[in-house]
């Protein structure tokens, strides 16, 4: 069952978006949602995944590349600095089931939605109020 | 921002996009880094022709294709790829100019 396409609004970065921020896209299947950030460069030791209540927030530390010897830069189109990106999550998620998974410079956060747990509620039986 | 919202066109095909990259220069040769997120080495092509060299790449959920004009490709004598966590670097390294010794006549 799919929650609402409203819900995915709601998964909105709070970062302040310049020209070359992460490029970060969300989908959904039918038991969780995705977010596939792309971070090229960045490896599992300079990454930070947190949740604080609602704030699910990454933080990359992408120090300059190890060759040194790079030499004299003569154009960028690339913002490899780092960076913290923060989401905040709307409800009807697991806080629980949340992974986070670094391939070849694209992070895949998974959040699983939750099952809506079922509870039944005993009904008591009052004592006759005409009494 | 960017203008396409998603990797996949009205047919649902993956777009191709040309990947962002930034150009070094040290002494005589070159350093190309290419931003390939997501692509993994056997999924990688990197070809020199002419005087073009030309990156591809189709990973799962993007596909990437560029074609970088190369600066004076006749002196280059070799690129060397590397491909780590989605970046790609190229490492043009340029030809020594030859020496020549110049006789100087005497008037």
């Amino acid at each position: 069952m799919f929650l609402l396409p409203h819900l995915l609004s709601q998964l909105t970065e709070l970062t302040a978006t310049h020209h070359n921020e992460p490029i970060s896209q969300v989908t959904e299947n039918h038991d969780a949602y995705l977010i596939h950030v792309e971070l090229p460069g960045a490896r599992q030791e300079t990454l930070k995944v947190e949740l604080n209540g609602d704030l699910l927030s990454v933080e990359v530390s992408r120090p300059s590349p190890a060759n040194v010897e790079q030499g004299e830069l003569l154009w960028s189109e690339l913002d490899l600095h780092d960076r913290t990106l923060r989401y905040r999550l709307p409800r009807g998620l697991s806080r629980e089931e949340i992974s986070a998974t670094l391939t070849d410079g694209l992070l895949t956060l998974r959040l699983a939605k939750a099952t809506p747990a079922r509870r039944e509620i005993p009904v008591n039986q009052a004592p006759n109020a005409a009494a | 921002m960017n203008a396409n919202c998603s990797h996949h066109d009205a047919q649902g095909h993956i777009r191709t996009s040309q990947p962002k990259a930034r150009l070094y220069r040290q002494g005589a040769g070159w350093t190309l880094q290419v931003a390939l997120p997501g692509i993994s080495q056997e999924q990688l092509k990197v070809e020199v022709e002419g005087g073009c060299l030309r990156v591809t790449a189709e990973g799962a959920r993007r596909r990437f294709e560029r074609s970088f004009k190369l600066p004076r490709a006749q002196e280059l004598d070799e690129v060397e790829a590397s491909l780590e966590a989605g970046l790609l670097t190229l490492k043009l390294s340029a030809v020594s100019p030859t020496r020549r010794e110049i006789e100087v006549q005497s008037a």
